[in-house]
C-alpha cells in the first residue's frame, strides 16, 4: 500500500495533509449542514484567506514560500477566522437582527479584503491562484506534524463532547432544562470549526474547506441511520474524494483542490439521485 | 410553599422591556394535572418559560424545591427532523444530563429510556427514525425523553397540537396515568379546552396579563 506513507514518497505530505483537512471538515460539516450554518461555512474560510492575504501583504512573503511563510499563514488564518467568529458571537449577544445578515456582511468584507490585499501584494495574481488552490504540494514535514496535532486535538474534543454537541444542536431549550448551556456548547462547536477552518485554509485553500464542510455532510445525511454512521460516511466520502482526487489530479495534471471538490460533488449528486430513485421505487 | 414544587408569589413575568404577566401567584403541586389555557399571545409560553427558569421574575418571587428536576416537552415543530435519530435515540437524550462527558451511555441509562418509552406506549415504534413517525408518535417520544430525565414536574407546550383525536386522547390518558402513578406535577399548555375537560385537576387561564386558576373544571 502503502508506499505513499513512506517518507521517501514525494507526495506523501500532500496526500496526507489533504486527507486530514478533508476528513476533519467533512465530520464537522455534518453539524454545519444540520444547523444550517452553510453561509458560515463560506464566510469563515474566506475570512481565513483574507487573513493570509493580509499577512503576506504586510510581510512581503508569498503563499508558496516554504518555512516561516507557513507559520505566518497559519497565524493570519487563525487571527482572521477567530476575529470573524468573535464579531459574530459578540454582536449576537446584543443584536436582534438575524445572524445571517452579519455572516453575509463578514463574507462580503472578507472577499473584498482578500482581493485588495492580493492586488497590493508584490506577487499579485500568482499569489491569488496559490491562495485559492491551497498549497498542498508545499506541505513540509513540520507543517504535516502541526496539522496532525491540531486535527487530533479537534477530534478528541469533538468525541469527548459529542453528546453535548448533539443535545444543544437538536434541541437547545431541552438541553437547558437538563443543565447544558447551549451558548457554552455552541462556543465549543464554533471553536472547533474555527480551528479546523484556519488550518484547513492554510493547507488546502478556502474552496476545498468550504466544499468539504458541506458536500460530504449533505451526502452522508442521506445515507446515515444514526449520528455515528453519518459521521463515518462523511469521513469515508472525504477519504475517497481526497485520496482518489489526488491520484486523478496527478495523472491528468490538474490542480488537486478542484478535483477533490468535483469528486465529492459527484458523490453527493449520485447519492441524491439514487435515494430519490429508491424512494420512488 | 410547603409542598409546592414551584411557587410563584406576586411575580411580574416576561422580558425586561416588555412584562407580559403581572402579579402572578400560583403553586405547582405534586400529583396535579393542570391545563394552561389562553388565546394566542396571551402569555402562556411566557408562563411556561418562567416555570422552566428561562425567564427570571421581573418582580416578586419564584421559588423551586431543592434539587427540582423539570421534564420539558417542547412543541414538536421546533425540532428539526433531518437529524438521523431514532425515537430511542431521542428518548436517550433525556439521560444525558446525568452522564459525565467521559462516560459511555450506560445500560442503566438505556433502561431508563426504555422504561420511559414504555410508560408512554412508545416502545413499539421507538426504533423507527424519528422523522418517519406520525405527529402523535413523535409527541409520545418527546414525553418519554422528558420522563427519562426522572423529573418531578412535567411541563408540556401544546403536546396535542396537530394530532388526530385518537392520538390526543391517548396522550392525555398517558399524562393522567403518569400523574397518578408517579405523583408527577403535570402542567400542559393547550388550546383544546374540550379535550382536557374532566381530565385535569385545575385550569390556569391566561388572559389580560393575569393568570387565574380554576379548580376542577
Amino acid at each position: 500500500m502503502i508506499d505513499f506513507l513512506s517518507s521517501d514518497f514525494l507526495f506523501r505530505n500532500a496526500i496526507l495533509g489533504g486527507w486530514i483537512v478533508c476528513v476533519l471538515c467533512a465530520v464537522l460539516g455534518v453539524y454545519v449542514v444540520l444547523r444550517r450554518l452553510v453561509l458560515l461555512g463560506v464566510a469563515l474560510p474566506q475570512a481565513g484567506a483574507a487573513g493570509i492575504a493580509l499577512v503576506f501583504f504586510a510581510t512581503g512573503h508569498s503563499h508558496g514560500d516554504p518555512g516561516q511563510a507557513h507559520a505566518l499563514a497559519l497565524g493570519g488564518s487563525l487571527a482572521a477566522t477567530f476575529a470573524a467568529l468573535g464579531v459574530l458571537v459578540l454582536a449576537g449577544r446584543t443584536s436582534t437582527q438575524p445572524v445571517e445578515w452579519r455572516i453575509g456582511g463578514i463574507l462580503a468584507i472578507a472577499m473584498a479584503a482578500t482581493l485588495l490585499f492580493v492586488a497590493l501584494s508584490p506577487t499579485g495574481d500568482l499569489e491569488m491562484t496559490s491562495l485559492l488552490r491551497g498549497e498542498l504540494l508545499a506541505i513540509s514535514d513540520r507543517d504535516l506534524a502541526l496539522l496532525a496535532c491540531v486535527a487530533s486535538a479537534i477530534a478528541v474534543v469533538f468525541a469527548l463532547f459529542r453528546r453535548e454537541l448533539l443535545l444543544v444542536s437538536f434541541d437547545p431549550e431541552f438541553a437547558r432544562t437538563i443543565g447544558r448551556d447551549p451558548m457554552r456548547w455552541d462556543l465549543v462547536l464554533y471553536l472547533l470549526l474555527g480551528a479546523a477552518i484556519s488550518i484547513g485554509v492554510m493547507t488546502a485553500g478556502p474552496m476545498v474547506v468550504f466544499a468539504f464542510l458541506v458536500l460530504p455532510g449533505l451526502a452522508a445525511l442521506r445515507l446515515g441511520r444514526s449520528m455515528g454512521m453519518t459521521f463515518a460516511v462523511a469521513a469515508a466520502i472525504a477519504t475517497v474524494s481526497s485520496v482518489g482526487g489526488f491520484a486523478l489530479s496527478y495523472h491528468a495534471d490538474l490542480p488537486a483542490g478542484p478535483v477533490y471538490v468535483m469528486i465529492a460533488a459527484g458523490i453527493w449528486v449520485a447519492v441524491s439521485i439514487a435515494m430519490r430513485a429508491l424512494r420512488g421505487a | 410553599m410547603a409542598e409546592a414544587r414551584i411557587a410563584i408569589e406576586n411575580a411580574d413575568l416576561g422580558y425586561p422591556a416588555r412584562p407580559v404577566l403581572r402579579a402572578v401567584s400560583l403553586a405547582v403541586r405534586p400529583g396535579e394535572f393542570v391545563a394552561v389555557l389562553g388565546a394566542n399571545g396571551s402569555g402562556k409560553t411566557t408562563l411556561l418559560r418562567s416555570l422552566l427558569g428561562f425567564l427570571p421574575a421581573l418582580a416578586g418571587r419564584v421559588e423551586r424545591a431543592p434539587g427540582l428536576r423539570i421534564g420539558y416537552v417542547p412543541q414538536r415543530e421546533t425540532l428539526d427532523d433531518r437529524y438521523p435519530l431514532s425515537g430511542e435515540d431521542v428518548a436517550l437524550l433525556g439521560t444525558y444530563g446525568d452522564l459525565p462527558f467521559w462516560r459511555r451511555v450506560s445500560s442503566r441509562a438505556r433502561s431508563r429510556a426504555r422504561l420511559a418509552l414504555e410508560a408512554c406506549g412508545a416502545r413499539e415504534f421507538a426504533r423507527r427514525r424519528y422523522a418517519q413517525l406520525s405527529g402523535g408518535q413523535r409527541q409520545r417520544i418527546l414525553i418519554a425523553r422528558a420522563l427519562a430525565t426522572e423529573p418531578s414536574v412535567l411541563l408540556l407546550d401544546e403536546p396535542t397540537a396537530g394530532v388526530d383525536q385518537a392520538s390526543e386522547a391517548a396522550i392525555l390518558d398517558a399524562l393522567a396515568d403518569l400523574r397518578r402513578d408517579r405523583g408527577l406535577a403535570v402542567w400542559m399548555v393547550t388550546h383544546h379546552e374540550e379535550a382536557v375537560r374532566g381530565r385535569v385537576d385545575r385550569v390556569a387561564r391566561v388572559a389580560d396579563a393575569a393568570v387565574t386558576l380554576e379548580e376542577r373544571p
